[in-house]
């Protein structure tokens, strides 16, 4: 109903304009007025609507699809941190992790960084152009993999350790894990204030 | 240039698991013994590409890319160059994946 509204306005004002226009052209080619209307009066009365629907349609349509994307990008924020929220506490709260289950949540996370990452490249280059020089979101994610995941090939780390399909974290690996987090979170909050101030 | 596939949900697992071949389950270094480096010989041989699909796993952990891909330099001597002339991945669902992987092989390269 408000698009339709807003439409409404809109071709109200692109035909007024359009006939201010005509009316000074007129005006200073003087140009007498008469209350005949001639057939080119009619048909060129039909292409300033048709043109005034149209403009007002393309505009109308370019900031609902801006306000679309915008919002699914922040909807996909929203979700990346929840989840990153929930990891966290899902580290804190436990001492052990199934392997394929602390894989999976990863590979899920970056997979949602990703589209973040593209969705912005498309729509906001100036804020994906910032990261030129620093991590990205699913940059930053693959280092948390890297934390979480990979175990040294000879020495065995104390901080990390793999055994029986199940990952082991001591707290200073766990103090990592939760700057980590911390920092990627941060950057999320100042990334969602950058997209809403467009 | 001809090209063969290698689908690893398909004829390996979808479920990879760690680094080396202890334990049950299907780890890095199996992949790469049993299947990446017998084809890679072959695709060298043979002139043609290897494409490597990822999509359909349930993730990769880093030890495992790391082991299956960066032990190709560690171990067998594959040079970067070749593996980058040779190599060809598939990862729509996860596309940084593949960055990971060959941030594994420059590093297995550069000795780290």
């Amino acid at each position: 109903m408000q698009q339709l509204v807003n439409r409404i306005v809109l071709c109200i004002f692109i035909m007024l304009g359009s006939f201010s226009l005509i009316v000074i052209i007129k005006y200073w080619s003087e140009i007498d007025f008469n209350f005949k209307i001639p057939v080119i009066d009619v048909i060129s009365l039909g292409i300033t609507i048709f043109l005034a629907w149209w403009v007002a349609d393309k505009i109308e349509k370019g900031r609902t699809e801006e306000r679309f994307e915008k919002q699914l990008i922040i909807d996909k924020l929203n979700e990346l941190d929840s989840c990153l929220k929930e990891f966290k506490d899902w580290i804190d709260r436990n001492n052990y992790f199934l392997e394929s289950l602390i894989v999976g949540k990863l590979t899920e996370y970056r997979s949602i960084a990703s589209n973040i990452s593209d969705a912005l490249k498309e729509n906001y280059e100036t804020i994906s152009e910032d990261y030129k020089g620093n991590k990205s979101l699913p940059e930053r994610l693959t280092v948390l993999k890297q934390l979480c995941t990979l175990i040294p090939r000879h020495q065995q780390d104390i901080e990390i350790v793999l055994s029986e399909g199940e990952y082991y974290y001591n707290s200073d690996r766990v103090d990592k894990i939760d700057k980590l987090i911390n920092l990627i979170r941060q950057e999320i909050f100042q990334l969602q204030l950058r997209i809403n101030k467009i | 240039m001809k090209s063969n596939t290698i689908n690893i949900p398909e004829v390996f697992t979808r479920f990879p698991g760690g680094r080396y071949n202890v334990g049950k389950r299907d780890s890095g270094e199996e992949l790469r013994e049993c299947i990446l480096w017998p084809k890679l010989q072959k695709a060298i041989s043979d002139g043609e590409k290897l494409t490597i699909v990822l999509d359909g796993g349930a993730g990769y952990g880093s030890s495992f890319l790391d082991e299956a891909f960066g032990g190709l330099v560690r171990e067998h001597h594959v040079d970067v160059n070749t593996l980058r002339d040779k190599l060809k991945f598939i990862s729509v669902e996860d596309p940084y994946c593949v960055e990971e992987i060959w941030e594994y092989i420059e590093n297995a390269a550069a000795g780290k």
